[in-house]
């Protein structure tokens, strides 16, 4: 039995084909990951859980992208989360200026697998660096 | 009334008596004894309407005058008198072109009325003349032509024999907009201020002149340095419905009559005819092609609304087929998956290309020099031109001024040059000019982009700027002229692209409208 703690990700989106992907694609690779279909179910579990990085959809229903980052990061400033775009915005303000709202990165749909794997172990690594290891 | 008649008859008593009357009525008056010295005088005088000639006389009969003072202006009206009153003479007269045949002996007051029904028809084929010019001009659309009839006609319709149009530009200056003696080359280098010269005085003044033998009888002219060779001038402003267009000069040179009133009348209502249908042609021109701008942009509207909702709709489809694919690749390297793999490739990329189209990322206007959008563009084709035996030739003149957002213009310069490169896969020559040309009177930064590649076909040429049209089948999304086309109509400019067919290359020429100092 794998004794490393698996790290936790969490999807918030409400296209159920990008929740099932990520599961499909993460899990297999040792990630624990978990799924909300939009804002407030998501901002539910960040409260119950520590979660490695989220990644969060910015269209979305109720609760839509910005306003969730924004709660996300008041629960825990230091939390990473990763702002994945289906690029419609016309004005593209958040996006752009994701980073200073207090994203790590924003990620425009269609992204490839490798590039997602690899910005979650960069991600990852950098923060293990910064708490001086596990 | 200035008006002239020449009278020729062999017998004195009735020389003096019509001379007589005809200026106790106004008219100005000339006889002579026979026919050659009344051809003399009708050469000389060179304002006679009227000829009245006897057709019985020794040397040169009355037929024999009719025939050559029509040789000399065929306008000239002519009466025969003739104490032979027969039909035989009547027709023959006629026939040769006499306006009237009288019998002698008539009452004067007939003769008189004949006359004035004479210059009243004259007066009434000077106002047809001018309606069929106003058909003329008024159905002639296309500024380029337009001009040129106005020239013309104005030298017919006050027997000139020059003439040029000065249009005022949007700074305020006279530029010629067609000459008829004066070199093309040479219009463009002339610029009038206001009170600079005569025709600048008559678009300050808002007044006409005329001109008799040169400046220096004129007092508001006499300091000023003449131009050789004008005999006399007319020179009027041209007014449009808000404000003064230009102004229109009309020279004799080789004619030496100086030019009168009557001709400063008939300038007057030809030069608001012209006004009128300038001003028509260049409302006519902005509404074709504002409708052509409407047409484009709402089916760019559309689709950029289209494009806004659907993007969103497939992004995360794509994505999905996209992760699925990358997966199965890994375990099956198979033809049909890496087909699958390029086919999502490419929709990527158009996915991302409409996105652009909701983008409406706000124009930023600001006075830059023409370099400077290519400076990006140019680095980041270096590398590409180079790896394709590309030769480069640039020449971009200092100085050029636009009011332009860079950003987007850098885009549109890329895209343009990315067209020319992938025209030539085996290489060629690229050039790219950029100067300041006028038209219309107007001051525009012209800049061409020339290649020596496949160029384009006359049916492909009317698609190039349709969103999706694309000659690159394997890479192309067909979207990048369609922006860029949006672009440049937003700073106000035009884009043209010709091509002779294919395999002849292919000349862009982008048109914008110049900062107010630039510097030729």
């Amino acid at each position: 039995m794998d004794d490393k703690v698996k790290e936790k990700i969490l999807i918030i989106d409400d296209e159920q084909g990008i929740r099932d992907l990520f599961c499909f694609l993460l899990r297999p690779k040792g990630y624990d990951v978990f799924t909300a279909a939009d804002g407030e179910e998501g901002v539910a579990m960040v409260k119950k859980e520590n979660f490695g990085i989220i990644f969060l959809d910015v269209h979305m229903p109720k609760l839509r992208g910005p306003e969730v980052l924004k709660i996300i990061k008041q629960i825990n400033p230091k939390q990473l989360v990763i702002i994945f775009s289906s690029s419609s915005d016309p004005n593209y303000v958040f996006e752009e200026n994701a980073e200073s709202y207090g994203a790590y990165r924003c990620l425009y749909k269609p992204v490839e697998i490798s590039q997602i794997l690899g910005i979650i172990s960069e991600a990852l690594s950098r923060e293990r660096e910064k708490s001086g290891g596990n | 009334m200035g008006t002239k008649i020449v009278i020729i008859d062999d017998e004195p008593g009735i020389r003096d008596l019509l001379s007589r009357e005809l200026k106790k009525e106004g008219y100005e008056v000339r006889t002579a004894e026979n026919g050659t010295i009344g051809i003399e005088t009708v050469k000389q005088e060179k304002e006679v309407e009227i000829v009245i000639t006897d057709i019985k006389m020794p040397a040169m009969d009355g037929i024999e005058v009719l025939k050559k003072v029509k040789e000399i202006n065929p306008e000239i009206e002519v009466i025969i008198t003739t104490a032979y009153g027969t039909i035989e003479n009547a027709i023959e007269c006629l026939r040769a072109g006499a306006s009237d045949f009288i019998n002698k002996p008539f009452s004067i007051d007939e003769f008189s009325c004949k006359i004035k029904k004479i210059f009243e028809k004259n007066k009434l084929k000077e106002i047809i003349a001018l309606y069929e010019i106003s058909k003329n001009i008024f159905s002639t659309i296309e500024l380029d032509k337009l001009l040129k009839m106005i020239i013309d006609l104005s030298m017919k319709v006050i027997k000139a024999d020059d003439a040029s149009l000065m249009l005022m530009n949007e700074e305020g200056k006279l530029h010629i907009a067609i000459s008829h003696r004066l070199n093309e080359d040479i219009w463009n280098e002339i610029e009038l201020r206001p009170g600079e010269r005569v025709a600048g005085w008559v678009a300050e003044h808002k007044q006409a002149v005329i001109l008799t033998n040169g400046l220096k009888n004129d007092e508001r002219f006499k300091n000023m340095e003449g131009i050789k060779n004008i005999k006399s001038a007319l020179v009027l402003p041209v007014f449009g419905k808000k404000d003064l267009l230009g102004v229109l000069n009309i020279n004799r040179i080789s004619i030496d009559n100086n030019f009168t009133e009557n001709d400063l009348q008939k300038a007057t209502i030809f030069v608001s005819l012209a006004a009128l249908s300038i001003e028509n042609s260049k409302l006519y021109n902005k509404l074709q092609s504002s409708r052509e701008q409407l047409v484009h942009q709402s089916k760019l509207a559309a689709m950029g609304q289209l494009a806004a909702s659907m993007v969103h709709e497939l992004n995360n489809p794509l994505m999905i087929i996209m992760a699925d694919i990358e997966s199965l690749i890994e375990e099956k390297s198979r033809r049909e998956y890496r087909e699958i793999d390029t086919a999502v490739m490419q929709m990527k990329r158009i996915i991302s290309s409409l996105s652009q189209f909701s983008r409406k990322k706000e124009l930023v206007f600001e006075k830059i020099k023409i370099e400077e959008p290519f400076i990006t563009p140019f680095s980041f084709i270096d590398k590409i031109y180079q790896n394709k035996n590309i030769r480069l030739k640039k020449s971009i003149s200092d100085n050029l001024f636009i009011y332009g957002s860079r950003g987007h213009l850098e885009q549109v310069f890329v895209n343009i040059l990315i067209n020319a490169i992938k025209a030539m896969p085996d290489g060629g020559d690229l050039s790219i000019t950029a100067k300041v040309i006028i038209m219309n009177g107007m001051k525009f930064i012209s800049i061409e982009f020339k290649d020596t590649g496949a160029g384009i076909s006359k049916t492909d040429l009317s698609r190039v700027f349709e969103p999706f049209f694309t000659t690159d089948k394997k890479n192309g999304t067909g979207l990048g002229l369609s922006i860029s086309y949006d672009i440049i109509k937003m700073h106000k400019g035009d884009i043209i692209i010709e091509s002779e067919g294919a395999g002849k290359g292919t000349l862009v020429k982008v048109l914008f409208p110049a900062c107010p100092n630039t510097e030729k």
